[in-house]
């Protein structure tokens, strides 16, 4: 039982009930799954709880259990706020390692499982056709500092995000690859408790860099990133050979050695903080730091910011089972862009585009959705 | 359990806010104490008064007991027992109405109070106890149902002071309001109005006599200034003067005490008082140089008031003993079971006394069993102190479990009795050793909760035996 190995943990749950609340916004909830089912086993009290049970023998683990526990979208705003600072999304993973053991999955998860053995990528898309939107094989699988690592939903879905990145770097004059056969990070296999198709695809991944030689490797999704950062490591056995970083932390490198011109945008937007790239990493100063500098653009921030910004509810591949709560969550989370009166809502992170797109189209909204690496390119 | 019992409710609230799922029931079984709890059938979410009204005369009619639940926070024992209707009141979280010329916030009862604060705070108010006792992630009608110790109580009292008037369903199902409020035409602006104070019936009752889904509760404006002091002592016993004469000078908003457990990070001494002083900014350098006065008269040494300042402005407890909430509270598998009570100034120090003892005596088998005691504190109120004799106890051990509960009867015997202390939070694992002590008053209550709750459907047995079905 992989829950074994947090038994202090899970006993040391105060059942505090700090998980549910917004200490900072009245009658809002901080969990997207809670928020939207409304009982204590959706939110981390309620699956500390679930998970204390099936360690007495109290519980079994059954379809009712796998309900829950794949209602996350591994937003980590619940362990941004526990009072004992319980790992719970390492919990959490445990708890689904255990379901997948038992092949008690969300029907959508094994879908997406049957698809991403087929196609290697989430979206049903064929690896030959992962950097058709790239103008040229001159960058790719050459000897260079820098690889930027593309990602299945920048490479299949968002696009304009996977231009902007090779524009940025392209026009920053940075000595840079792309892998011919990229292949996904493995982020998929973690949400849903694969560990050991995580691990298969890490060392893939890990040996094809490897083999360019790169000190450096840039992400345009958080997701990748912070796989890379803290799954690979330790799901390998081995520290990476480079270093990784999201690529707005990447240009406000240049950004302060005042190495990029750039022309005016007359903006006022306003930024939603990726779960992964904020709460995950830390990385919260970056991507303002780039919004910053375009002159003519003014930043409003919403009134859930940085630790506290509230999920878009794209993450972790609940969108496969739990669409009420993707689309509740995003619409809530846009409804809050909207409201600081911005006319484009930024983002770092093609899931979270991904879901405003949805939200402005069921909001029948005109505010514009952009990632910031798309703003950035426009404007140098 | 049966399922016509879950579509009756399902037909009162709507079939998502019912839930039968033992994944669902585990969740609202225990509170944050170590006292075990049975699981219940089933788990309703109401969203309104009339669907509580609802599922309680449903209740009656199928002769099926109900708990009623905010947050669950207390430690002091839900009392759930096994087969029973969970009431879960949080969906019930609506701010209805800030009236700032009157004074009042009107919420529903399932609103978070750090949450009723928050938007208090966004109009230069704050709930009239600005620490809803305990966890701040608590329900505002949980908190008045069990008359939570508030912080500030050494100036604002209790939290039961400055209810206005309550929303309550009764166990037959019918709704009442209390006070001014109880005039469907006057404004819930005064307690004391309209005949007996029926609010102070439900205040602390702990749900056994009806079912608060509404407050009306006392604001404040937020004070201009904030100041703290913290001060060691050598000897307890000066400690707890030097607390009494700045009670008797009203020189605090707020003192707390320390008489056991860690010390203060940094800190020597035997006994701790943290100060804390809101009052315009002149008078609250001034009573803050008066409280120090006493203390130094008293021979207490002043220091840094850092963590005073952190604990009142960051509610958490850990910064009483200058210590961050991270490493203080991290991976730590203890629970609390605490007991508590009402003491004169004076009386602390016998009940100081008679812990430390019974510590020292004690000291072999808090070894053998792992006990640790996380603090001896007091939060001195306006007439007394209330103190906590909180022990920890490590849960992956069950013999360290066992002699936990065993050990929170014998404090709370000693205490009761010859420590002279009365609890005010009660719940199930504190009542068995109070309520028969209460000789007349205790008749009085079963009478009550008879004549109110007939078929003992309102958490029957929580505070004290009354037959229920469960």
């Amino acid at each position: 039982m992989n829950l074994e190995k947090y038994r202090d943990q899970i006993y040391s749950c105060l059942r505090c009930a700090f998980c549910f609340d917004d200490f900072n916004e009245p009658q809002k909830s901080i969990c997207p799954a809670y928020s939207t089912y409304g009982f204590e086993s959706y939110g981390a009290r309620g699956k500390i709880t679930i998970a204390r049970g099936l360690l007495d023998g109290t519980l079994n683990y059954d379809d009712e259990i796998t309900k829950r526990s794949y209602a996350c979208t591994e937003c980590a705003a619940c362990q941004e706020q526990c009072f004992k600072h319980l790992d719970l999304l390492e919990i959490y993973v445990a708890l689904k390692e255990d379901l997948a053991e038992r092949d008690l999955l969300p029907s959508g998860v094994t879908e997406l499982l049957k698809v991403m053995e087929k196609f290697g990528n989430p979206y049903q898309r064929p690896p030959e056709k992962r950097l058709a939107w790239i103008p040229g094989r001159a960058q790719v699988d050459k000897k260079a500092e820098v690889l930027l690592f593309v990602g299945c939903t920048s490479a299949y879905l968002r696009r304009g995000m996977a231009r902007a990145a090779y524009r940025i770097l392209d026009a920053l004059s940075v000595d840079f690859t792309l892998l011919g056969d990229e292949h996904c990070c493995g982020h998929p296999y973690i949400s849903v408790g694969k560990m050991e198709e995580a691990r298969r695809v890490g060392e893939e991944n890990l040996a094809a860099i490897e083999g360019l030689g790169v000190e450096k490797v840039v992400f345009t999704c958080p997701g990748c990133l912070r796989t890379f950062k803290a799954d690979v490591p330790k799901l390998t056995g081995r520290p990476l050979p480079f270093d990784v970083l999201h690529l707005t932390e990447f240009v406000s490198q240049f950004l302060s050695e005042h190495r990029i011109r750039l022309q005016r945008s007359s903006r006022i937007v306003t930024y939603h903080d990726p779960c992964n790239l904020g709460r995950g990493l830390g990385v919260y100063e970056p991507p303002r730091q780039v919004i910053e500098a375009i002159p003519g653009v003014r930043l409003v921030e919403m009134p859930r910011n940085r630790e506290h910004s509230f999920c878009c509810g794209n993450g972790a591949y609940v969108r496969y089972d739990y669409e009420e709560m993707s689309v509740k969550s995003e619409l809530d989370r846009f409804t809050e862009a909207e409201g600081t009166g911005a006319d484009t809502v930024l983002s770092a992170c093609p899931a979270c585009k991904t879901g405003f797109l949805d939200a402005r189209r069921r909001a029948e909204s005109q505010i514009e959705v952009l990632d910031v690496l798309e703003l950035l390119a426009q404007v140098l | 359990m049966g399922k016509p019992i879950k579509q009756d409710l399902a037909a009162i609230v709507g079939e998502r806010y019912v839930s039968d799922s033992v994944a669902d029931r585990i969740c609202y079984s225990r509170d944050c104490g170590p006292d075990k709890a049975g699981l219940p059938d089933v788990v309703v979410r109401p969203g309104s008064t009339e669907e509580v009204a609802a599922i309680v005369r449903l209740a009656n009619k199928v002769k099926k007991p109900i708990y009623t639940r905010g947050r669950g926070t207390t430690f002091l024992g839900s009392g759930v027992k096994d087969g029973v209707i969970l009431v879960e009141m949080t969906r019930m979280n609506r701010i209805e109405r800030i009236d700032l010329s009157a004074g009042y916030v009107a919420a529903e009862a399932g609103a978070i109070w750090h949450g009723i604060d928050v938007a208090l705070h966004r109009v230069g108010r704050e709930l009239a106890v600005p620490g809803g006792g305990g966890l701040f992630s608590c329900t505002i009608g949980g908190t008045v149902a069990v008359n939570a110790i508030p912080h500030g109580a050494t100036e604002y009292g209790m939290t039961g002071d400055h209810v206005l008037s309550l929303e309550v369903v009764l166990p037959d199902g019918s709704v009442i309001n209390t006070g001014s409020a109880a005039n469907p035409r006057s404004e819930p602006i005064e307690r004391n109005a309209n005949g007996p104070d029926l609010a102070g019936l439900f205040i602390g009752s702990y749900g056994i006599l009806g079912i608060i889904t509404k407050v009306i509760y006392r604001t404040r404006p937020i004070p201009e200034a904030e100041r703290f002091g913290f001060y060691a002592f050598d000897d307890y016993r000066e400690a707890i003067d030097a607390a009494c004469g700045i009670q008797m000078a009203q020189a605090a908003t707020f003192v707390v005490g320390l008489f056991g457990g860690p010390k203060p990070a940094g800190e020597e001494g035997d006994a701790f008082l943290h100060v804390i002083v809101r009052d315009r900014a002149t008078a609250a350098r001034e009573r803050l140089g008066e409280a120090s006065a006493i203390c130094v008269a008293y021979h207490g040494r002043p220091s840094s008031a850092e963590g005073t300042r952190r604990y009142w402005q960051e509610h958490m407890y850990s910064w009483l003993r200058n210590t961050a909430p991270g490493p203080y509270y991290s991976n730590r598998p203890y629970f609390c079971p605490e007991v508590a009570g009402f003491t004169s100034t004076s009386g602390l120090k016998k009940a100081v006394e008679l812990f430390r003892r019974l510590r020292a005596e004690r000291d072999a088998e808090f070894t053998r069993y792992g006990i640790r005691v996380k603090g001896l504190d007091a939060y001195f109120v306006r007439n007394g102190a209330y103190l906590w004799i909180d022990t920890l106890y490590d849960e992956r051990r069950q013999d360290a479990w066992d002699y936990a509960l065993k050990l929170r009867g014998d404090i709370a015997e000693l205490m009761f009795t010859e420590g002279k202390m009365s609890p005010g939070g009660l719940g199930a694992g504190i009542s068995p050793f109070i309520m028969t002590k209460l000789g007349g008053t205790f008749e009085l209550f079963k009478t009550l909760k008879k004549t109110l709750d007939p078929n003992g459907i309102l958490n029957p047995d929580l505070l004290f035996p009354t037959g229920g079905m469960a």
